[in-house]
């Protein structure tokens, strides 16, 4: 009876630890479970907002997988692009369980010279308003990104890419991240997103099948 | 028949004690002022609010130092100066004093503006974290007992602000 609970939990616990990721979608599944340390979010003032780690295969199969015959290696090559640097996306919208239903880019702005400077915020100047800290360094966003949404979503999403400037700083080394957002765009005041190294270490990786 | 009367009677009465514990409303309150001057969030914008302030403080430094400097080089030169050379010079240093005292007060009513803002940011973070503890942890009223005298007494046993303010602060710093 023992020998047959051991062999039933070694089974279950072979079936729910996973590996590596078959597909897209099963990796999204895992960065968007809290549970896994690799999404955090914050709900101020009507505002839902989240900071997301990226991991650097993804990344890479976004680039590749418009081309059917690519390969693991291939997506290897190309991931290995991403590897000294840290991406997360920041994603700013309403607050729908709290019934908020509006569109980011316009609440608050009351004349086209404020929707033009909040535009301008976030395209080239939200490095002034992120910075990750180590514990003992403190880095600003090498690339800022706001997505296109063409109209499509009321929330916006902003990629944000870290890099040291020298191979001896401490940015891939260290064990947590401290994402500080002081967000004097919304004006929802400061927040700390924080991730863990062994969290992001944790992530199983991508295969992709040829 | 007797027992089952009072089986009866029993489950009225344990009937009517659960309904009445259900129907009164869960209420807490918690002392605002400790929560805003306790809470982390309020700590760093104050920081913040700090550094921009020390910006702004050396900015009009510079600017007085500036005007000062050519105050006191007019007045070291204006013995030997012309009539229309002294009223010239008069005139610009007056200019430059009220371009001054226009930036300082620009510089602070910017200082003013941002206060409320960080003032404003720090008590919808507070709010909103209020709001979602309170349906967490399934209260009906939440009140804040403030000095202006909201409430004038509450028992300890309903104050929950250091369980609020732990909360509120683990969750400030993603822990």
């Amino acid at each position: 009876m023992a020998r047959l609970i051991l062999i039933l939990l070694a089974v279950a616990s072979f079936v729910s630890c996973t590996t590596e990721f078959t597909s897209e979608s099963e990796m999204r599944e895992w960065l968007n479970d809290p549970s896994n340390g690799l999404i955090s979010g914050k709900k101020v003032g009507g505002f839902d907002l989240s900071m997301k780690y990226m991991p650097y295969d993804l990344l890479a199969y976004k680039e590749i997988k418009k081309d059917k015959s690519a390969t693991q290696e291939v997506l290897d090559s190309v991931a290995e692009l991403y590897d000294n640097s840290y991406t997360f996306i920041l994603s700013i919208g309403s607050d729908e369980s709290a019934g908020e239903n509006f569109d980011v880019m316009h609440l608050g702005v009351y004349d086209e010279d404020a929707y033009n400077q909040r535009i301008r915020n976030l395209n080239f100047h939200l490095d002034k308003y992120i910075s990750l800290e180590t514990g003992k360094s403190t880095y600003k966003p090498v690339l800022t990104r706001l997505e296109n949404v063409y109209g499509l979503s009321k929330a916006r999403m902003v990629y944000i890419v870290f890099a040291p400037d020298s191979e001896e700083e401490d940015l891939l080394v260290a064990n947590e991240l401290d994402i500080k957002f002081n967000d004097d765009i919304f004006n929802t005041g400061i927040h700390h997103f924080k991730f863990n190294k062994s969290d992001i270490v944790a992530m199983p990786k991508l295969k992709i099948e040829n | 028949m007797k027992n089952i009367i009072v089986v009866v009677i029993l489950v009225v009465i344990g009937g009517v004690v659960i309904w009445n514990r259900m129907s009164i409303p869960k209420v807490a309150f918690v002392q605002t002022l400790t929560l805003v001057d306790q809470y982390k969030g309020m700590d760093e914008a104050r920081l913040e609010y700090q550094k921009k302030k020390a910006v702004r403080d050396s900015e009009i430094d510079s600017l007085r130092i500036m005007v000062q400097s050519k105050i006191d080089v007019y007045k070291q030169m204006e013995p030997d100066m012309r009539d229309d050379e002294r009223l010239q010079n008069e005139q610009y240093l007056q200019l430059l004093q009220q371009s001054f005292y226009q930036r300082a007060q620009e510089l602070e009513a910017l200082a003013m503006e941002e206060d409320e803002k960080m003032t404003m940011a720090v008590l919808e973070q507070i709010n909103s974290f209020s709001v979602q503890y309170g349906k967490e942890n399934g209260y009906n009223i939440i009140l804040g007992a403030a000095m202006d005298g909201t409430i004038l007494y509450g028992d300890d046993a309903y104050d929950i602000t250091e369980e609020v303010l732990e909360q509120l602060n683990s969750k400030y710093e993603d822990n």
